[in-house]
């Protein structure tokens, strides 16, 4: 028995490295270069991952969200990190810092460190208990009405509403997206939507500017906005082809590109018309699929330079009403067409998260 | 029930090596499709990434549903062990070749959805809840298709046995009569196994659906059964559609080994082709396009059947 699970380690030693990914500010380019690489498997979800790799800049506040992630990791589990906080106070993630040259080959060396047993599988950072207790409150101990709505363990759970497309009273299940929700996500949005079913019936952007400047020392260097290449690679991972999107991101030049247009446009063809339409400038999924590939597959003189007059920053603020009414499938594929760009830092004087909620962060252990 | 069935001594240990091998050679087909890595690459990955599960310490949620959490990948395995024994292994010989195969199939094709549905339900988790009821909202639509297209293939051969339709398809192949079959069936696979356009139980965007909080064992259970199920998926229509055993030259089981592989890498090149769908355009789909088609398909069938 041993003997197998010895053998079995060693097979999986050599695996490439599934690897979970907490994006923060300016290190999304890096993440996409390093997902190409054959020793690493950028997965779904943190279940399935055995590396956590904690990258970008990180505000301090999000310290719990990063321990939640964490925590999720199936045992052996290992972090690597390369973080920085943006914040005066220093944030648990950045004390995982490394400084790494080789990314893939780190990335691969934990994972195989890991499952040897040769470093030791990281600890749970959060407590073992529910985090929010049992609410004695109405006829059933969960708040809301009857056997439906309240928070329960400090969980939202469905109540019926109106739904938009007939009228019918139906079950509405209030959630919170982001921040790290896979390396397609764009850094820095949190969003909480009510659902029905997988309808967005509501949507609204809890915090459009999270990476404050600091207060003391340099002003936090620019993160450059997504490239069209990248926007069109982000969107094609969320709809489901990520071998696409490999292949859009490894081939070498607009030419190269070209190749690949017209299959990555059909690929959006499962999306109706009018799909995540924008009701300012009228563009909708498709049609921003097809500008953000003309922009990168065409020579760069003959690119406008604003290629979707509404996308990057300008379109955060009509998220709510291009995402409600779609699918959540819908929904997920448009935020990542608009190539959202939350990244440039807020100002100065504005109120940050770390002044509340520094209390929650949470020490990692070396 | 006839003759042509295995010894109940052999029935397990076969059923047991056919869907690790199906499971294996669909991972394989997948890793040289999807990843583009070459053939050695993609004979040792699957056995790599399997290892990795089975290393993983179990994990769980915030009170999850204990009983689907084990049950759940079970069942899903299960259905694959289930319409595996019906599935021609060559001339003549299945596990169990009952005379009413085809709905023995179909039965297998619904707990699958079952199985599916209730994964999204275990973890008491927002993104596998999503998942696995959107999952649900469209397979409803699919699981028509599926009684259809095997109905239509069964007419000609007058029997629900799938031996028999194997045997009735000696001069002609049903994919000539009834050319709208295969496609049909292989929109019935993807969508049993949350392959390709039909990927809503597992995409990106809910961080793996139904499969989003599994781990170590439990997802290597429910990964083997996926990967089988499209093996056997891929078996059925080389028996019910191509033939089956009948060839020139080569014996039965050779013949049906072929076809089966063929089968395998269409459906998994046609899923990597295909775009992916949202809940609403693929129930429209087939309410609309796939089930007025299959309508053809059972007409036809009908038809030549007179």
């Amino acid at each position: 028995m041993a003997m197998t699970a010895a053998w079995l380690r060693r097979l999986a030693a050599d695996a490439p490295a599934p690897v979970f990914c907490v994006v923060g500010r300016g290190a999304r380019r890096t993440v996409r270069q390093v997902a190409l690489a054959d020793t690493v498997v950028a997965v779904d979800s943190p279940r399935h991952a055995t590396v956590l790799w904690i990258t970008g800049q990180l505000p301090a506040a999000w310290d719990a969200q990063v321990a939640r992630v964490h925590d999720q990791l199936p045992h052996p589990r290992t972090v690597v990190g390369d973080t920085v906080t943006t914040d005066d106070v220093p944030s648990a993630a950045a004390d995982t810092a490394e400084l790494v040259t080789d990314m893939p080959a780190a990335l691969a060396a934990a994972h195989r460190g890991v499952v040897l047993g040769e470093r030791p599988s990281r600890p749970p950072l959060g407590p073992a208990s529910a985090p929010a207790e049992w609410r004695g409150v109405g006829p059933h101990g969960q708040g809301g009405e009857g056997m439906m709505g309240g928070q329960p363990y400090g969980r939202p759970m469905a109540m019926t509403g109106p739904d938009p497309r007939d009228g019918l009273e139906l079950d509405r299940v209030a959630v919170t997206l982001g921040p790290f929700l896979g390396w397609w996500w764009p850094p820095g949005l949190i969003l909480d939507v009510a659902l029905q079913g997988d309808v967005v019936v509501e949507a609204e952007v809890a915090d459009a500017r999270p990476f404050a400047q600091p207060l003391k020392g340099p002003p936090l260097p620019a993160a450059p906005p997504p490239t069209p290449v990248e926007i069109v690679a982000d969107t094609l991972i969320v709809a489901g082809h990520r071998g696409l999107a490999h292949r859009w991101l490894a081939a070498g030049g607009h030419s190269a590109r070209a190749c690949l247009a017209g299959r990555v446009r059909r690929t959006f063809a499962g999306f109706g018309s009018g799909v995540g339409r924008c009701a300012v400038d009228g563009t909708d999924l498709r049609a921003r699929i097809a500008a953000w590939v003309h922009g990168a597959t065409a020579p760069s003189s003959d690119v406008p330079a604003t290629t979707v007059p509404l996308s990057g920053a300008a379109a955060i603020g009509h998220l709510p009403q291009i995402l409600t009414g779609l699918t959540w499938r819908e929904a997920a594929v448009t935020i990542a067409s608009l190539g959202l760009d939350l990244e440039a830092p807020g100002p100065v004087d504005r109120p940050r998260p770390t002044d509340v909620l520094s209390a929650t962060a949470l020490e990692i252990p070396a | 029930m006839s003759p042509a069935h295995l010894h109940p001594v052999w029935a397990g240990p076969v059923t047991v090596v056919i869907l690790l091998a199906g499971a294996y050679l669909t991972a394989v087909t997948a890793a040289l499709v999807g990843s583009g890595t070459g053939l050695g690459g993609a004979l040792v990955r699957p056995l790599r990434q399997a290892a990795v599960l089975a290393v993983q310490q179990p994990t769980t949620t915030e009170r999850p549903d204990g009983a689907l959490w084990v049950f759940a990948p079970a069942a899903y395995l299960a259905t694959a062990a289930l319409a595996v024994t019906v599935v021609p292994l060559g001339d003549g010989v299945a596990i169990a070749d009952v005379r009413t195969g085809i709905v023995v199939f179909g039965v297998a094709e619904v707990f699958a959805i079952v199985a599916l549905h209730l994964q999204g339900w275990g973890p008491n988790s927002m993104l596998p809840l999503i998942a696995g009821t959107r999952y649900l909202a469209v397979m409803l639509s699919y699981e028509l298709l599926s009684m259809f297209v095997l109905i239509a293939a069964a007419l000609p051969a007058e029997s629900l046995a799938v031996g028999d339709i194997v045997s009735a398809q000696a001069d002609v192949w049903n994919v000539v009569r009834q050319p709208l079959g295969l496609p049909l069936f292989a929109v019935v696979a993807w969508g049993i196994t949350t392959w390709g356009p039909l990927e809503l139980a597992r995409g990106t965007d809910t961080a793996g659906g139904i499969v989003a909080e599994a781990a170590g064992r439990n997802r290597l259970v429910w990964d083997v059964g996926r990967h089988a199920l499209l093996f056997v998926f891929a078996a059925m229509a080389a028996a019910v559609f191509l033939g089956g055993w009948h060839g020139p030259w080569l014996p039965g089981w050779v013949w049906l080994a072929l076809k089966t592989l063929a089968v395998l890498w269409l459906l998994v090149w046609g899923a990597d082709r295909l775009p992916r769908l949202s809940t609403e355009r693929a129930v429209v789909m087939t309410w609309t396009v796939l089930l007025p088609l299959g309508f053809a398909d059972l007409a036809i069938a009908g038809l030549e059947a007179l």
